[in-house]
């Protein structure tokens, strides 16, 4: 009954935010896709939200602790896959039973590390924003808490640089550290919402610790009348600040990613 | 002082017989043969319906040991079961509560036997698990069982893990309860800090595969039951757990109130994420609640109380409404835990007449016990209870037999004023309708001033009386011969009887023997009786067989 998972008040501000979210699709018997640690803390914190899971570890004895320990919910459809999250989404998510209403890829480290840095992880995110254009006017919450064990500025500019537009390469010239990783990730995103016409909002994006980073983007391909936050287009989520917490800081300073 | 006065008697019955106390002849677990365990699990626990009422019960109990002041609507009740099957066809149950939950230590409260179980917080509720070996149902039911429990306002959670498959594989060298309970490769306790406040038990069951057996002991008993496409846990559920009436259903709140007097605190459960709950149909819009049966004797306390629900103008719930198969019937509960099957000693009402009701009889006196597997009460329970169970029946037999004889006469109405209305259409003769309006109005004579069992039937009588009577030809048949039309009996009585029938200008002739007719009757006789005709209703369909004899003789 260990678990590896130590809390934090910053995660606990974390899930507070991405049940907030939640709420604010404004629908009920939601499905949540993420990577839960045994004592599943975000199911529990989500769970007069949701009706289904879908959980993914490469440990297998991770993910049957973690059924085990909301046993207690009435959830109808629990899922527990034993592989690598980017991979679900990359190769089985498309054809699921279920599509996510809440994604919360929480990364203890890394989220960012492959060997070829992005071309993994964005395979998986363009198929997880194609399944998800599957329902037009229907909001959806993803969110990505990540810490970057990564290869360096390079290995983003690099990744950045073959997508990128050459506004976009100029707005990313001369940033670095916390706001080039930023919005190198929300260009990333931005472009995924513009494929699919979606428009989208970040509800959420906090700096922990100097390193870890939590993003929480609200989106949807079409309005959707029950979603109770107002979306922009794929542009204007790069605008969004950053709220950096510094330890025993009660109120954040805000970063503005774009350095305007 | 009970205790110093029975080994006084020990002591005096020694001396008596010359013996010499020997006080080092002590009994231990190495006394007690682990065959003792599937006994336990399978003998007394017969069914897997048996195994979930006892998983339900300990977890219900474990919402009445909560403290009074934190069983309130801020805890989410519920009773929740979910199942799940892996790639590699493993399958597993659980089953969790947020009850008080238990410490480290008093998770060996699971595989002890006999002893006290825990205690009720509150006295206007009543536990239902009183003999303390509930938790021993469950071991054959999977290979590997694992149970934590947090207890209320405590950061610690502990586990018990029972290994069933290495449990009885030791059981095959026939060892004692000492080898397997404090086996660590059979039983293991073990302890964490948890980070939240959470309290109440899971059980997880696992099942390495299909049912199996290890030596002369079976394991996986749940295992068809781990599939989440199984829909028969869920009838098992409704038919041997205690499962409370929705809240949504037509008379809840009756029900609710009978539910106080038995102490029965409603838990919700649910399978899979859906709630498992009864729901009672509109059309059963005859509700009679609370009843109290009281007991026969000299005592006349109440003891039990009941209500039914029933069509006002169907007889049957079953087929007729659209009830569910589980709920047809009246079931005797205590604190909502159904004992044995529906209309338990119902021998003196005929077998099927319980089947025009939906009901139970909630049990409120402390004395009345079910057996262990719940089948049946337990054999020291008054013997009055069951005469006055079954006074209860009785009064549900004769409510049926009156809305079967009032149901009759109005379907006689009915039907003449569809004959007359035929009549008047030239698809019926006057002979036919002749004998229909006669019928019905013997039956409005009969029904004349007679009190009706429901307003619904009584409102459904006076409309068909008021449309039979505005029938113009209805008095004018009235007035005329029975016989009137028929042609006379030609054939004089013999055993053959012929007859030419003409209709819409089509003409059959039918010969049949009467030994034929005899024997097809008595068949018919018989199909009524399987069909659960009421007498009246047989009596009817005799006379209406005798009219069409009748005439067809006096056609010839």
């Amino acid at each position: 009954m260990t678990s590896s998972f130590v809390e934090s008040d910053e995660k606990t501000l974390v899930r507070e935010a991405l049940r907030k979210a939640g709420l604010a699709l404004g629908r009920q018997e939601l499905t949540y896709l993420g990577m839960p640690e045994a004592a599943a803390l975000d199911i529990r914190i989500l769970q007069r939200l949701l009706r289904n899971v879908i959980c993914i570890d490469w440990e297998r004895k991770k993910l049957e602790v973690a059924e085990h320990n909301i046993s207690d919910l009435p959830l109808k459809v629990r899922e527990f896959h034993a592989c690598d999250v980017w991979e679900y989404l990359k190769s089985d998510y498309y054809r699921a039973g279920l599509t996510a209403d809440m994604t919360f890829l929480d990364f203890l480290g890394g989220g960012i590390s492959s060997a070829d840095t992005f071309a993994h992880e964005m395979h998986a995110l363009r198929s997880y924003f194609s399944r998800q254009a599957l329902h037009p006017r229907t909001a959806f919450v993803f969110a990505w808490t990540y810490m970057p064990h990564d290869r360096g500025l390079q290995a983003y500019t690099r990744a950045v640089e073959n997508s990128a537009t050459e506004e976009e390469k100029k707005m990313l010239r001369g940033l670095t550290g916390i706001r080039f990783r930023s919005l190198a990730i929300r260009l990333v995103l931005s472009r995924l919402l513009q494929e699919h016409n979606m428009t989208g909002k970040i509800y959420f994006h906090a700096l922990y610790k100097t390193v870890m980073s939590s993003l929480i983007l609200v989106f949807s391909k079409g309005h959707d009348p029950k979603c109770t936050l107002p979306m922009g287009s794929p542009e204007s989520i790069l605008s969004e600040p950053i709220r950096a917490y510094k330890k025993g800081q009660v109120v954040p300073d805000s970063i503005n990613i774009t350095g305007t | 002082m009970a205790r110093t006065k029975q080994s006084n008697l020990t002591d005096d019955l020694l001396k008596q017989y010359g013996f010499q106390a020997k006080s080092d002849v002590k009994y231990s677990l190495e006394d007690i043969g682990s065959n003792f365990v599937y006994q336990l699990t399978t003998d007394i626990h017969t069914s897997i319906g048996s195994v979930f009422r006892e998983l339900t019960k300990n977890s219900y109990d474990s919402y009445l040991e909560l403290p009074e002041t934190s069983r309130d609507e801020a805890i989410d009740r519920g009773i929740v079961i979910s199942r799940s099957r892996d790639v590699g066809g493993a399958g597993k149950l659980t089953i969790a509560d947020s009850g008080n939950g238990r410490s480290p230590e008093e998770l060996k409260r699971f595989l002890q036997i006999g002893l006290a179980p825990g205690k009720s917080s509150d006295p206007t509720l009543r536990r239902t698990g009183f003999r303390g070996i509930g938790s021993w149902a469950m071991i054959a039911c999977g290979s590997q069982i694992i149970i934590s429990s947090q207890q209320f306002e405590s950061t610690t959670r502990g586990i018990l893990i029972i290994n069933v498959a290495e449990m009885y594989k030791t059981m095959a060298r026939n060892p004692t309860m000492e080898a397997i309970l404090n086996n660590p490769e059979c039983v293991r306790f073990g302890e964490a800090e948890h980070p939240l406040e959470e309290h109440g038990t899971k059980i997880e069951i696992r099942c390495d595969g299909p049912r199996r057996w290890v030596g002369s002991y079976e394991l996986n008993r749940l295992y068809s039951h781990t599939d989440p496409e199984d829909t028969d846990l869920r009838s098992k559920l409704l038919t041997h757990c205690q499962i409370a009436w929705a809240k949504q259903s037509p008379y809840y709140r009756q029900i609710a109130a009978i539910y106080k007097k038995a102490r029965y605190l409603p838990v919700p459960v649910f399978l899979d994420g859906d709630p498992v709950e009864k729901q009672i149909p509109p059309e059963l819009s005859l509700f009679d609640g609370p009843t109290n049966i009281k007991l026969d004797g000299k005592s006349g306390k109440t003891v039990a109380v009941g209500w039914v629900a029933e069509n006002p103008d169907q007889t049957g719930v079953g087929g007729v409404s659209d009830v569910e198969e589980e709920l047809v019937g009246v079931q005797l509960c205590v604190v909502n835990s159904p004992i044995g099957e529906k209309n338990i000693h119902s021998e003196n009402v005929r077998a099927t007449i319980l089947k025009w009701y939906v009901g139970e009889v909630h049990v409120v006196d402390d004395d009345i016990k079910p057996n262990a597997d719940g089948t049946g009460l337990r054999g020291d329970v008054n013997d009055e209870f069951i005469t006055s169970l079954q006074n209860f029946y009785t009064t549900l037999e004769e409510r049926a037999e009156q809305k079967s004889q009032e149901i009759s006469a109005l379907r006689k109405v009915t039907k003449a004023t569809a004959s007359l209305l035929k009549l008047a259409e030239g698809k019926a003769e006057e002979w036919e309708v002749t004998y229909d309006v006669r019928t019905a109005q013997q039956a409005i004579e009969k029904r004349e001033g007679e009190k009706w069992s429901n307003t619904t039937l009584e409102k459904e009588w006076k409309a068909a009386v008021k449309s039979l009577e505005s029938n113009k030809n209805y008095r004018s048949l009235l007035k005329k011969k029975a016989t009137s039309g028929a042609a006379k009996n030609t054939d004089g009585g013999t055993k053959k009887t012929g007859g030419t029938s003409k209709r819409s200008g089509t003409t059959s002739t039918v010969t049949i023997d009467s030994k034929d007719i005899q024997k097809l009757v008595a068949e018919l006789i018989l199909k009524f009786e399987e069909f659960n005709l009421t007498k009246d209703q047989i009596e009817e369909l005799l006379d209406l067989i005798r009219a069409a004899m009748k005439s067809s003789e006096a056609m010839g």
